[in-house]
C-alpha cells in the first residue's frame, strides 16, 4: 500500500496521532506536501464524504476523520504556502441571525475543507452584513447560510437581497441549507444553490467555485 | 419488564373460580372412551359430563410439560417454553388484504408469498394454513392444490388446524410422505388444534382429533373461542373464567388420555356486537384477556401462546396501525412463549403480507420497550459529562463512538425516521418492497426427495378423487 493510501485509510479510521506520524514520514520519504494533501488527506476525506452520503458512516465518524485530517494538515501547513498549493475556492459559512444551531453547519465546513476549500467560519447568529463584509474581505466565492428554524430561515433572503443591493451577487454565490430549507425556498429567495446534506453541500460548493 | 393484568391475589381468586366451574359445572365430553380415561384419572363422570375436583385438576395439569420440543421433517427443532419467544404464523385466510389491490380472495401466489415470509423470519417456528380454495384454481380440488403447494414450499413445524378427523389423518399421511422412512410417532412435526366448543363442551369430533394427536404424541393447542354475550357470559372476567376453564379443562382431559402429552395453552375470546349479532374478534378487550390468560397459564406451569396480530379493518388506516401495535404490545408484554397470528386483519378473516412484515417490525419495537433502559453505561456517561464541559457536545465522545452502531437506541429499517424534514417511503411502501424482495428471493426449503414424495402422494391418493384430477 502506498504511503498516501495508508494516510487515507488511517484518516478514514479517525486515527489522528497515526495520521500525523505518517504525514511526517511521508514528507521525510520525499513526497511533496501537495501529493500528501491531495492523494492522502483530501482523498481520505472524500471517501468519508461519499460514505456519509450513502449512510455508511455516521456524523461522529465524519468528525473524528476531520480531526485526523486537521492533525495531518497541521504538519503540512508551513509547507503548503511555500509549495503554492492553492485552495479550490473560499467559502464563508455561518448560521443565520437569530439561530444558534451549528452542528450541521460544522459538518458542512468539515466536508468543504475535506474537498480542498478554504472555509471561514463565522459561527452562529450571523447578520447579513457580517456575511458580506467577510466575504468581500476574504475574496470569497460563496456565502453559505445555515438555519434550523422556520422562523430564522427568512434571514437567508436578507443576505441575498443585501448582496444584490451591493451589486455583488454576480461575484459571490449564495448556498443555503438546514432542516426546514427546501429547493423551492431556495428558488423563491433567489439563492444559487440548496443541498440537503453536508456531503452534497461540499460537492456543490466545489462546482460553484469553478 | 412485563405487562400484567391481575395482581397475585386476583390471579388466585380467578384460579379458584376456574376450578369451581370445572368441579361444579364440568365439561361435556361427548366421547365415551375419553370419559372413561378421565374417570380412570380421578375425575367424576355423570352422564356425558366430566367434573374435575380441584386437586385432580391440578394433579393432571402438573403432568403437562413446562417446555417441549417441536420439529420439522427435515432435522430442525425448536423448544417451546424454553425461554425464547417464537412466532406461530398463518398462511392465507378467506381474504387477502393487498396494499396494491385492496381486499380480495386469495390466489396461489398469495400462499407462496406468505410461505416465503414464514421461511424468511427465523422467529417463526410454526405455521398453520387456513383450509381455503385459491381463486385462480377454480376446480373442486382447489383447496388441495393449495395444500400441496403448502407442503412443497414450507419447511418448519406445522400446526394442523383441521376441521375433521379425516382431514387430520390426511395431514398425517402427508407427514409420513415428508418423513420417508422415519416414523410419524414421536416425530414432533405437527401440533394439533383441538377445539372446545363454548360453552364448556368437547364434542365427539374434537375428542377424535385429540385421540389422533395422542396416538403420535403430538402437542395439542386448544382453539377456545368464547364469545361474550352469545357463548359466554357478558362480562370480561366471566368470559375469561369460562374460556380458561374450557382451555385448561381440555388440558386436563388430554393428560388423562395421554399423561405427559405436550400442550400449548391458548385462548381466543371475543365479544359479540349486541346491536347486530356479529362477532368482534380483535377489539381492545383482547389485550386484557390475553395478559390475564398468560398469567393464569404461568400459574399452572403451562407454556402459553398469545395472539399478536389482529386488526378489525381490512384497510391500512390509522385504526389498523393502532390496533396492530396494541395487539402486538400486549402479546409481547404478556411474556408468552409463542406469539400467534402475525399479519392477521379484517376481524380475523383477512391476512396481509405487508401486515406480516409490519407486525415483525412492531414486534421489534415492543421488544425494545420490554427490554427497557440498561444501566451499564451510568459510570461512563458521568465520565463523558465531566470531559465534555468545555466542548459542549458529545459527538466525538468515546461512549458515542462505542454505542452508535449498537442497539442502545431503537431504529428499524421499516420505520420512517425522516420526520417532517425529508421525504421518505412510508412504512407501508417499505413493507411492500420488503415483501416483494423476500418473495422474489424465495426458494423452497423442502429437500428434493421430500418434494417428490409429497407430490407423489397427491398424485396417487388425492387428485384421483376429483373429476378434474391430474397435474
Amino acid at each position: 500500500m502506498s504511503m498516501t493510501s495508508e494516510i487515507s485509510e488511517l484518516l478514514q479510521q479517525g486515527r489522528a496521532k497515526l495520521v500525523k506520524q505518517k504525514v511526517a514520514e511521508a514528507l521525510d520519504s520525499g513526497l511533496t506536501a501537495k501529493e500528501i494533501l491531495e492523494d492522502g488527506l483530501l482523498a481520505g476525506m472524500g471517501e468519508v464524504g461519499e460514505k456519509f452520503k450513502n449512510n455508511e458512516v455516521f456524523v461522529p465518524e465524519v468528525l473524528v476523520a476531520a480531526r485526523a485530517m486537521n492533525a495531518g494538515i497541521d504538519v503540512l501547513k508551513p509547507l503548503l504556502a511555500d509549495s503554492g498549493v492553492e485552495s479550490k475556492g473560499t467559502a464563508v459559512i455561518g448560521t443565520v441571525k437569530g439561530d444558534l444551531h451549528d452542528i450541521g453547519k460544522n459538518l458542512v465546513k468539515l466536508m468543504m475543507e475535506g474537498k480542498g476549500l478554504r472555509v471561514i467560519d463565522l459561527g452562529v447568529d450571523v447578520s447579513p452584513e457580517n456575511y458580506i463584509d467577510t466575504a468581500v474581505r476574504e475574496n470569497a466565492d460563496i456565502i453559505c447560510c445555515s438555519a434550523l428554524l422556520t422562523t430564522t430561515m427568512t434571514e437567508m433572503k436578507n443576505v441575498v437581497e443585501l448582496l444584490e443591493e451591493k451589486g455583488l451577487h454576480d461575484k459571490i454565490k449564495v448556498m443555503i441549507g438546514g432542516a426546514p430549507v427546501t429547493q423551492y425556498f431556495c428558488e423563491t429567495i433567489g439563492a444559487d444553490c440548496f443541498t440537503a446534506d453536508a456531503a452534497s453541500a461540499a460537492d456543490a460548493a466545489v462546482e460553484l467555485c469553478k | 419488564m412485563k405487562l400484567t393484568e391481575l395482581t397475585r391475589d386476583e390471579c388466585g381468586l380467578v384460579r379458584q373460580k376456574i376450578e369451581q366451574v370445572l368441579w361444579e359445572i364440568g365439561l361435556r365430553v361427548e366421547n365415551a372412551f375419553v370419559r372413561e380415561k378421565c374417570a380412570a384419572a380421578g375425575a367424576e363422570v355423570r352422564g356425558d359430563r366430566v367434573f374435575f375436583a380441584p386437586e385432580v385438576f391440578r394433579r393432571l395439569l402438573a403432568l403437562a410439560p413446562r417446555s417441549y420440543e417441536i420439529r420439522n421433517a427435515y432435522g430442525s427443532s425448536w423448544t417451546i417454553g424454553g425461554g425464547k419467544q417464537y412466532i406461530a404464523g398463518i398462511v392465507i385466510d378467506p381474504w387477502t388484504n393487498s396494499a396494491e389491490e385492496g381486499t380480495r380472495r386469495p390466489v396461489m401466489q398469495d400462499l407462496l408469498t406468505d410461505l416465503a415470509l414464514m421461511d424468511y423470519f427465523d422467529e417463526i417456528a410454526m405455521v398453520s394454513r387456513m383450509d381455503f380454495p385459491v381463486a385462480d384454481y377454480p376446480g373442486e380440488d382447489s383447496s388441495y392444490r393449495a395444500l400441496e403447494q403448502f407442503f412443497l414450499n414450507y419447511g418448519k413445524h406445522i400446526s394442523a388446524y383441521c376441521t375433521t378427523p379425516d382431514s387430520l389423518r390426511e395431514y398425517f399421511a402427508i407427514g409420513k410422505a415428508m418423513l420417508g422412512e422415519k416414523p410419524l410417532k414421536d416425530s414432533g412435526i405437527f401440533t394439533v388444534a383441538v377445539a372446545t366448543l363454548s360453552p364448556l363442551a368437547v364434542t365427539e369430533l374434537n375428542c377424535e382429533l385429540l385421540l389422533e394427536a395422542c396416538k403420535y404424541n403430538f402437542p395439542v393447542i386448544p382453539t377456545t373461542c368464547p364469545m361474550a354475550g352469545t357463548t359466554s357470559p357478558y362480562s370480561l372476567v366471566s368470559t375469561f373464567v369460562q374460556g380458561m376453564a374450557e382451555a385448561l379443562g381440555l388440558c386436563a382431559v388430554l393428560q388423562a388420555v395421554n399423561p405427559g402429552n405436550p400442550y400449548l395453552m391458548a385462548y381466543g375470546p371475543s365479544v359479540s356486537s349486541l346491536s347486530d349479532g356479529h362477532d368482534m374478534y380483535y377489539t381492545m378487550d383482547k389485550p386484557v384477556w390475553k395478559l390475564a390468560a398468560a398469567e393464569v397459564s404461568a400459574a399452572y406451569g403451562l407454556p402459553f401462546g398469545a395472539e399478536c396480530g389482529g386488526t378489525m379493518p381490512a384497510g391500512f388506516d390509522m385504526q389498523c396501525g393502532a390496533e396492530a401495535m396494541i395487539q402486538m404490545l400486549s402479546g409481547v408484554g404478556s411474556g408468552a412463549d409463542v406469539l400467534c397470528g402475525v399479519g392477521s386483519c379484517y376481524n380475523a378473516n383477512g391476512l396481509s403480507p405487508e401486515n406480516i412484515v409490519i407486525g415483525m417490525a412492531l414486534r421489534r419495537a415492543c421488544g425494545f420497550l420490554m427490554r427497557g433502559m440498561r444501566l451499564d453505561t451510568l459510570d461512563s456517561g458521568i465520565s463523558s459529562m465531566r470531559e465534555q464541559q468545555d466542548t459542549g457536545h458529545y459527538l466525538m465522545d468515546d461512549l458515542t463512538l462505542e454505542l452508535m452502531r449498537s442497539d442502545e437506541f431503537f431504529t428499524d429499517p421499516l420505520l420512517n425516521y425522516m420526520g417532517e424534514f425529508r421525504e421518505a417511503p412510508t412504512m407501508l411502501e417499505r413493507a411492500g418492497a420488503q415483501v416483494q424482495e423476500i418473495a422474489d428471493r424465495f426458494v423452497s426449503p423442502v429437500p428434493a426427495d421430500a418434494r417428490e414424495r409429497i407430490s407423489a402422494y397427491f398424485r396417487k391418493e388425492i387428485y384421483p378423487r376429483f373429476r378434474s384430477a391430474g397435474i
